[in-house]
């Protein structure tokens, strides 16, 4: 295996030299192609980059809402949660006043039972 | 002392992360350090000292210094591209130019670790590989900004 090795890196080294003149290929057609069109190099790849980039902004605004959403349902569930704890208050009163109530009539009562058993 | 140390970090601390745009993903802190590793460690190679074992062991002479360049220069070049501040077309391609023959380096290092250490050098032949990998992606993903650029409307 170690024999072949030699050919491998050469073979690999043509590839990526390949690739490093693919490179500079590449970035000459994109100049030559902004000469063209009166723009610059850099404005053509910044609006390739952005391109690049649109898939995760309609991501990333999706969940946004998503999340507007929720804030808007939390909102509403504590809206909730404060009436049903004022409800709870003003029943707690009403129970204190009619357990007060029970109590005087409960003494009423015993007051009533002393008079019938003095007669 | 804390509110003084609080202070001095407050100021110190950038406002953007540059490297979350696809034009500057380069200067991501992780890719300049391994790329600056290649660096150190293709200095000793090139001077003829250290060289790595697996490929004094697989390469002739003058194909190990061809990796050597390969690797050393890759490096230098990618880096120069990433902080280049001219035109970003140049820089771009400075660097697509480095992570390739970075990353074709890295490929070719893996191959002969598996061929000189087999099992046990799996795992250093995984992490070379996974280096390679990442190069090669980034150059990628740099060319599909140049392709896009060459066939879009301007």
């Amino acid at each position: 295996m170690a024999e072949v090795m030699p050919y491998i890196v050469s073979a690999l080294g043509g590839g990526g030299l390949g690739l490093a003149i693919k490179a500079i290929l590449d970035w000459r057609a994109v100049r030559a192609k902004a000469n063209l069109d009166d723009t610059s190099a850099a404005v053509s790849l910044t609006k390739a980059a952005t391109e690049l980039l649109n898939p995760l902004r309609t991501e990333l605004a999706a969940r946004e809402r998503q999340v507007l959403a929720l804030r808007d349902e939390l909102d509403v569930c504590t809206q909730e949660a404060q009436a049903l704890r004022n409800e709870l208050a003003m029943a707690r009163v009403e129970a204190d006043a009619l357990r007060r109530e029970r109590e005087q009539d409960r003494a009423r009562i015993r007051v009533l039972e002393d008079m019938l058993r003095r007669r | 002392m804390m509110a003084w140390l609080e202070r001095r970090l407050r100021g110190s601390v950038s406002s953007s992360i540059p490297y979350t745009d696809p034009l500057r993903a380069g200067r991501h802190p992780f890719q300049t350090f391994m790329l600056g590793l290649c660096v150190i460690s293709g200095i000793p190679l090139l001077a003829g000292r250290e060289t790595a074992g697996s490929i004094d062991a697989t390469l002739p002479d003058w194909l190990a210094v061809g990796w050597g360049i390969c690797l050393f220069g890759g490096a230098v070049t990618a880096l120069v591209g990433t902080y280049w501040r001219g035109e970003i077309d140049t820089a771009l391609m400075l660097e697509r130019m480095g992570l390739d023959l970075t990353g074709t380096a890295a490929v070719c290092y893996t191959a002969a670790i598996l061929i000189v250490a087999s099992i046990p050098g799996v795992v250093a032949a995984a992490i070379v590989l996974g280096f390679a990998t990442a190069c090669l992606r980034r150059a990628r993903d740099v060319a599909a900004m140049f392709v896009r650029a060459k066939n879009g409307d301007g």
